[in-house]
């Protein structure tokens, strides 16, 4: 994992929040500010990478205990995310992840432009795992779903991730974290103003 | 902490508070038992030495007495060496390895509900040092930190941990060259030159390593630095779930007995264990018997020495958690929040330590750990010990001819 730029940083965060307010409530009203913190000084996951075990540790309990989803795990995979949607994003001429979500859901919705406020309406529909392409997507390429994204993010990290994280969880994540990302102020090469 | 408790009530807490202690008094017995296990042929490396000074006809007390002397300080001198050298690379990666351990500072408000939650076992949070670390495989651990001699000698032994590599290498090398002088009958020991080297390298060495030796001992040993390491994401489930704090209590009782320290000097002992067990088998094999006899004494010795060294050093780890969940829970409740986070974890990965564990908080009767959890490491070290001493004892009192 690299370290990101300060502006991807936010968008991660962001991402993470939106995932966490769903997934997580615990974690993120204890953790989050820690983790934003901790983030924004080293500019990594917290907790992504796994520390040296020494052996004559006393653990509490011998093999992993998984504690639900948390931070870091949302963490890995809004940074597989923000990837995917930035590749994404560069292949089809568009300026950023961020352009390229909103257009995701604009085209979903069939929405002239996106609504700051989410997405109403069809909570369901967006992300269906179906095949239905958009009516008026900006680009005359099909768009990927959110199912085909999630796919993306699982194939990338799963072997990183715990084997108790499902995918219909992971794309659910991936979709609460996509429509963050569209509801983000975009950043580009040319901004000059962070948010 | 409320209305008056009925009586039935409390002769139950009183049942349970006398087996408790009484399954705490049985569990240091075996963890007793089981170091004289492990530790048994470095105790008897002695007795080889010995024997075979004896029956060499050396009839010189002093002779004797440096034997006797160098039988005790050798092992311990090894065992010593070993275990610092351990320490020192170990405080080295503790400080260097960049990863972000935080000192809980308990009077931060961000772990007030955790340091609330602590107290209510009625324990003081400043008892224990603990460091938070963002690790999502992370579990909750006690970790032995050692810590660096202060000054120059701390420096001096991080710059050895940096080099170590180097430091072999030469080794190596003047191995090399003094096997080579010696092919040449070359002898650089010779001469007033090489004493005076060695009077004059003796002087500055030994005080520094006699300072640095007891300054570690004290540090490490004496007042060992047992911290907990809590994961982060742990953090809310120790603030919000009551069932968590026998866990941290758990831990502590970890930190309490000095644990992960013991560890490591069991991992040195155990380690140098077999090779000492060969060492002493040396007492039974100078006995003058007939070779099938000898074979079978010699291997029985072998066998029964390595196997109570090994199945201690697989012990002593488990009885050490017994002893901490039979700490932990101070109360039935806690047997319960205790059994049921361990059988969700057996379930998703099975083991025998936490089968052990569960059968020993859940058994009916809460007794003691009982000879059967001791006896696989016991019984061989104590065929081991009889025979070496026996054999000993034989060419001493001139039973048993000796072939010195």
């Amino acid at each position: 994992m690299q370290p990101l730029a300060e502006d991807e940083i936010e968008l991660v965060l962001v991402m993470v929040d939106a995932a966490a307010a769903v997934v997580a409530p615990e974690d993120r009203e204890d953790l989050f500010d820690d983790f934003a913190e901790d983030m924004r000084e080293s500019g990594l996951v917290p907790g992504a990478e796994s520390v040296d075990v020494d052996e004559s540790d006393a653990a509490l309990v011998d093999g992993h205990v998984f504690l639900g989803i948390g931070l870091t795990v949302l963490g890995q995979i809004a940074y597989r995310v923000l990837a995917v949607a930035t590749d994404i994003a560069i292949n089809r001429g568009l300026r950023d992840a961020v352009g390229y979500a909103r257009g995701l859901f604009a085209s979903a919705d069939g929405d002239a432009e996106p609504d700051g406020a989410g997405t109403p309406g069809t909570p369901g529909a967006p992300a269906a795992p179906g095949r239905d392409a958009a009516g008026d997507p900006p680009v005359t390429r099909a768009v990927p779903t959110v199912g085909e994204i999630a796919a993306l993010v699982l194939a990338a990290e799963g072997n990183t991730l715990p084997p108790q994280v499902d995918p219909a969880a992971i794309e659910e994540i991936v979709r609460e974290q996509l429509r963050a990302l569209a509801e983000a102020e975009p950043r580009g090469p040319g901004d000059s103003a962070p948010a | 902490m409320g209305p008056a408790t009925p009586r039935p009530r409390e002769a139950a807490d009183r049942t349970f508070d006398t087996a408790r202690l009484r399954r705490l008094r049985g569990l240091n017995r075996a963890l007793r038992v089981l170091w004289v296990a492990a530790l048994a042929p470095l105790l008897l490396f002695n007795v080889p030495l010995v024997v075979i000074a004896a029956t060499d006809g050396t009839a010189d007390p002093w002779e004797w007495a440096a034997i006797g002397i160098g039988g005790v300080l050798l092992p311990f001198a090894y065992v010593a060496i070993q275990v610092m050298q351990g320490w020192a690379a170990q405080s080295y990666r503790h400080r260097h390895d960049g990863v972000k351990r935080r000192e809980v500072d308990w009077g931060d408000p961000r772990w007030e509900a955790v340091r609330a939650s602590f107290e209510a076992s009625g324990l003081d949070p400043r008892t224990i040092r603990a460091l938070s670390v963002w690790d999502r495989t992370a579990t909750l651990v006690t970790r032995h930190v050692p810590r660096p001699t202060p000054g120059r000698l701390g420096r001096g032994s991080d710059w050895g941990v940096r080099n170590g590599g180097c430091l072999l290498g030469l080794g190596l090398v003047c191995g090399i060259v003094v096997a080579v002088l010696d092919e040449l009958d070359v002898d650089p020991t010779d001469g007033t030159a090489f004493t005076v080297f060695l009077v004059v390298a003796s002087a500055v060495v030994w005080p520094l390593a006699w300072r640095n030796g007891r300054a570690q001992a004290s540090l490490n040993l004496g007042n060992p630095d047992n911290v907990v390491l809590i994961p982060m994401h742990w953090r809310p489930q120790l603030r919000d779930n009551p069932s968590f704090r026998v866990h941290l209590m758990h831990e502590i009782a970890h930190a309490r007995h000095d644990d992960p320290g013991r560890r490591k000097l069991l991992d040195t002992c155990a380690g140098v264990g077999p090779f000492a067990v060969f060492v002493d088998s040396a007492a039974v094999v100078a006995m003058r018997l007939g070779d099938v006899v000898l074979m079978v004494l010699f291997a029985a010795t072998l066998v029964s020495g390595i196997a109570g060294v090994r199945r201690a050093k697989r012990l002593i780890p488990l009885v050490q958690e017994l002893r901490a969940d039979t700490e932990a829970c101070r109360d039935p409740e806690a047997v319960g929040h205790l059994s049921a986070f361990l059988r969700e974890r057996q379930a998703e990965q099975p083991s025998h330590a936490k089968a052990t564990r569960l059968a020993a908080l859940t058994e009916a009767t809460w007794r003691g750990p009982g000879a059967r959890l001791v006896a696989p490491a016991a019984l061989p070290a104590a065929l081991f010990g009889l025979l070496i001493l026996a054999s000993a004892i034989a060419q001493w009192a001139g039973v048993v001819g000796s072939s010195g």
